[in-house]
């Protein structure tokens, strides 16, 4: 589907020739993000200059009746950045300026499409700190960070996104301009409406400017591998660990699955027998670090790990680090396609899921492998598995349902950090109930009624408006 | 992760541009979504400097290198436009595998630069009127007088080198020439044979290799690069020796992809994998099996430039860095972004000339950074290029192969000069 030739001639007025792409090679290349099997080219890519052009973009959206799909890097996992039907893209990787550093409040100014890694480079050159390290952080955007409320395997102790977005900077999809928090530690006046938008997922704002609320940058950070010869116990070290009244930075964990494909990459030297690996990371005063490190490598040890290393160094921390973070890429080598999810359970209830995902796979005939922040329970069970294969991929959906529902069953959510997006819709009404998907549906109506912002992410149309392409006026009235 | 690591993802910040995009928009004519002649296409994979920095970046082991070659083959097949064009792609294609043609384009250059290539208005007036003729020459080095046989001799063995001691040779060892490396830079050949030698390896140089093939596979003409890897494999089963050693990152790095090359040929395919298994690179060689240490310090700060076809394609870094840790008194400063494409990129700097020249000033500018009176690096192609940007800013930096500056190290008059 394509926009009309007055929508186009009004992008370029809006903005310049030069900067609305309608090439059918860049067409194609911003078809998708990072979510597999999901895929469909927008009518035109469209670079924006300021929030000047982001507005009368919007406002055109609304005359001409096009919707807008903003974009940073493209790396979500649930289909946030993916085109809808006559829809354009509005790409922001350009606004990459750190704009601002303010030391003494601790906040810094960012362009939507700054690098999440590049920030914690110049943060930290200050002494300062941005937590939030989502995997991709060398590639994703804070815009996209934002959009989705971003989490990372610093959550545990750190939180996530939504807890370091002190300002924000947005365009609402009528076009209006809004500032939103500001550099006061903390603010009430008013509804809390910057942490609705944190998260909306490109449906409720676009983005032009973020103050990010940065943190003391921690002084001694200290490393832990240990290895298990099951899940199990690996999930008790976990719940020892926290029941020591220990916060480490990081807790993450991997299944036999994950190590191996690991150990298979990376040639970590890991031993033979392992079934589970932790990754533990504590950070802080280097007295309490020592301490805390000690008392993980005791707790683990108590309970059976096989190996427990310690880094001593930054260089070696590093390695181990990369044992975790280069995990989805390890298990993406053993097959053509690897579906990533990440179904979130209260943390008492890890050791319960993963033997729940480990049967399900098992029953569906999917290879499956799991790992993820487990001091959080935020699980990413990965589906091994081949987009060509239609009957496997029947299978693996089927086995997603299956965990979504056993994630919801245990108290939890279908998606911890990644999104709904598209790929996640038909289970949000399953988690939150009727009730609450007619408020979000409200929501989007009063700030949205044209629907041009990222329609038909996060929750589908109505039942009544099966028929009105998504973007066209009589989808407003369908939603009423 | 790839896209940090993508050079023309750097100069256009957009998904064609990058690994990423590419490996979509082979999908998508695979898929049936966009014509194999497509100019689109065709330029998308062209603007590609080939550097592979995205397979070191790449956790999954993606084999861009592999799936590049393999879209620039249906693209050349395809005949469609959007291609490099043909000055003087078809003009090097053809040459660069005959050692003859090789040998009189150097004499012609050479005669040219001493005569017309003097004169300012000439210079002048022929960027105006051939911009891609004036390019190839401004990018060429001083040529050194030619000779016969490029002037290597047939074999050197350890005994030919005064000082080395006689000693018994270790072994045999065939050194590949190149072809443009023994036109331009015919030194470096004959440095690389003499630190050799002094290592106690006797030394051959065979007649019968021939241009590797590599720039012909890059180019989408694979057919062409089989019947080069067959002459060369031939070539080196005849020499008796037990190693191919190369001094050409982007050589070595395609005679390595021999066997895959020749993988289905039924006569070739074995040949090819066990010559494949023989080649080194002479850092490496040198590094591996040991090689005695230079007594005279020099006291010059120095910078390494890491080839992309060393690093990425073949993943020897460590070696040259050694070569150069070993010589007393050198002051090695590390150079940033030394893993980042330079912008020669095979005859990319002809094709693209605006994107090799941007990536050249950033080059350049990192090594103006260092303070360096000599840049290092292990391939002609770079040298080229980086001697090229050093001259346009009239900088006194010099450029040297690791086993120009060993061999003077190692006290070793040159064979020949220039």
């Amino acid at each position: 589907m394509t926009i009309t030739d007055r929508a186009l001639a009004g992008l370029q007025e809006a903005t310049h020739a030069d900067r609305v792409l309608t090439a059918r090679e860049d067409l194609l290349t911003y078809a998708s993000d990072a979510t597999p099997l999901l895929r469909h080219p927008p009518a035109a890519v469209v670079i924006p200059r300021d929030a000047e052009e982001v507005a009368a973009i919007l406002r055109l959206a609304n005359e001409e009746n096009f919707a807008v799909v903003p974009r940073g890097a493209g790396t979500g996992l649930s289909g946030g950045a993916i085109p809808t039907p006559s829809s354009i893209v509005l790409l922001f990787p350009s606004w990459n300026r750190i704009q601002e550093i303010d030391v003494a409040n601790g906040t810094a100014w960012v362009e939507p499409g700054v690098v999440t890694a590049d920030l914690h480079r110049a943060v930290e050159a200050e002494g300062l700190f941005y937590p939030p390290d989502p995997g991709s952080m060398r590639v994703c955007t804070i815009g996209g960070n934002v959009a989705e409320n971003a989490g990372g395997l610093r959550g545990l102790k750190y939180g996530v996104t939504k807890d370091y977005v002190q300002g924000l900077e947005a365009v609402l999809p009528t076009g209006e301009w809004v500032r939103l928090g500001g550099k006061a530690a903390k603010d009430v006046a008013g509804y809390g409406l910057k942490d609705l938008l944190v998260g909306s997922e490109g449906t409720l704002a676009v983005f032009t400017r973020v103050l990010v609320r940065l943190v003391p940058r921690p002084i001694r950070t200290r490393t832990l591998l240990a290895g298990f010869a099951s899940l199990v116990t690996a999930g008790e070290a976990v719940a020892a660990i926290l029941a020591d009244r220990i916060v480490p930075c990081t807790l993450e964990i991997m299944d036999g699955v994950t190590l191996r494909a690991v150990e298979a990459y990376g040639d970590m030297g890991l031993p033979e027998g392992l079934e589970a690996l932790l990754l533990i990371e504590v950070d802080g005063h280097p007295a309490a670090v020592e301490e805390e490190a000690h008392a993980i490598g005791s707790i683990c040890r108590r309970l059976g790990a096989l190996r427990v290393r310690r880094a001593t160094s930054e260089e070696e921390a590093e390695d181990l680090r990369s044992a975790r973070r280069a995990a989805f890429t390890a298990l993406a080598r053993l097959g053509p396609t690897a579906i990533l999810e990440d179904a979130t359970v209260p943390r008492a209830a890890v050791p319960d899921m993963l033997v729940r995902i480990h049967e399900i796979s098992a029953r569906h005939g999917v290879t499956f492998g799991v790992f993820g922040h487990a001091g959080d329970g935020n699980l990413h069970p990965t589906c091994l598995t081949d987009s060509r294969d239609r009957e496997a991929i029947v299978r693996a959906e089927a086995a997603f349902e299956e965990i979504f529902a056993a994630a919801i069953a245990l108290g939890g959510t279908i998606t911890g950090e990644h999104g709904v997006g598209l790929a996640k819709r038909r289970f949000l009404a399953q988690q939150v109930g009727d009730p609450a998907v007619r408020f979000m549906r409200q929501i989007k109506a009063v700030l949205d009624p044209n629907h041009v912002l990222n329609p038909g992410k996060v929750f589908e149309p109505g039942p009544r408006c099966e028929h009105p392409p998504l973007g066209h006026p009589r989808y407003a009235e369908a939603m009423a | 992760m790839c896209l940090p690591a993508c050079p023309t993802f750097a100069l256009t910040p957009l998904e064609r541009a990058n690994p990423r995009g590419r490996i979509g928009l082979m999908r998508a004519v695979a898929r049936g979504e966009l014509a194999v002649d497509d100019p689109a296409f065709a330029e998308a994979m062209y603007y590609c400097v080939g550097c592979r920095a995205c397979e070191t970046a790449c956790p999954a082991g993606v084999e861009f290198g592999h799936l590049l070659e393999e879209a620039r083959t249906v693209v050349e097949a395809a005949g469609g436009p959007g291609r490099p064009g043909d000055f003087p792609r078809e003009l090097l294609l053809d040459t660069l595998p005959r050692p003859g043609r090789i040998r009189l384009g150097a004499r012609l250059l050479r005669l040219y630069q001493r005569t017309l290539g003097r004169w300012g208005w000439w210079v002048r007036r022929l960027r105006r009127r051939r911009p891609d003729l004036a390019r190839l020459l401004a990018l060429a080095p001083e040529v050194p007088r030619q000779g016969r046989r490029g002037r290597l001799p047939a074999e050197l063995d350890p005994a030919d080198i005064p000082g080395a001691g006689a000693p018994r040779a270790r072994g045999v060892v065939a050194l590949h020439p190149g072809c443009v490396q023994q036109a331009l830079f015919p030194e470096v050949n004959a440095d690389t044979a003499q630190v050799l030698a002094y290592n106690a390896w006797r030394v051959v140089m065979p007649e019968a290799f021939r241009c590797c093939g590599a720039l012909h596979a890059h180019q989408g003409r694979r057919e062409a690069a089989r019947e080069m890897a067959r002459l060369n494999v031939a070539a080196f089963e005849a020499s008796g020796a037990e190693r191919l050693v190369s001094n050409a990152a982007g050589c070595g790095a395609f005679f390595e992809e021999y066997g895959a090359l020749l993988e289905d040929d039924p006569e070739w395919g074995e040949r090819a994998a066990a010559f494949s298994g023989r080649v080194v690179d002479v850092t490496e060689h040198l590094i591996g099996e040991g090689m005695r240490r230079p007594l005279r310090p020099f006291g010059i700060r120095v910078t390494y430039d890491d080839p992309c076809h060393l690093i990425h394609g073949q993943r020897v870094a460590k070696a040259p860095r050694l070569v150069l840790a070993a010589i007393p008194g050198l002051d090695v400063v590390p150079l940033a972004e030394s893993t980042w494409c330079c912008g020669s990129a095979g005859i990319y700097n002809l094709t693209h000339p605006e994107a090799a020249d941007r990536l050249a000033r950033r080059k350049i500018e990192h090594i103006v950074e260092t303070g360096a009176e000599l840049v290092v690096s292990g391939n002609p192609g770079c040298m080229v290029q980086i001697a090229a940007g050093l001259r346009a800013i009239d900088s006194p930096i010099r450029v040297l192969h690791p086993v120009s500056v060993l061999r003077a190290a190692y006290q070793l008059p040159p064979l020949f000069s220039r």
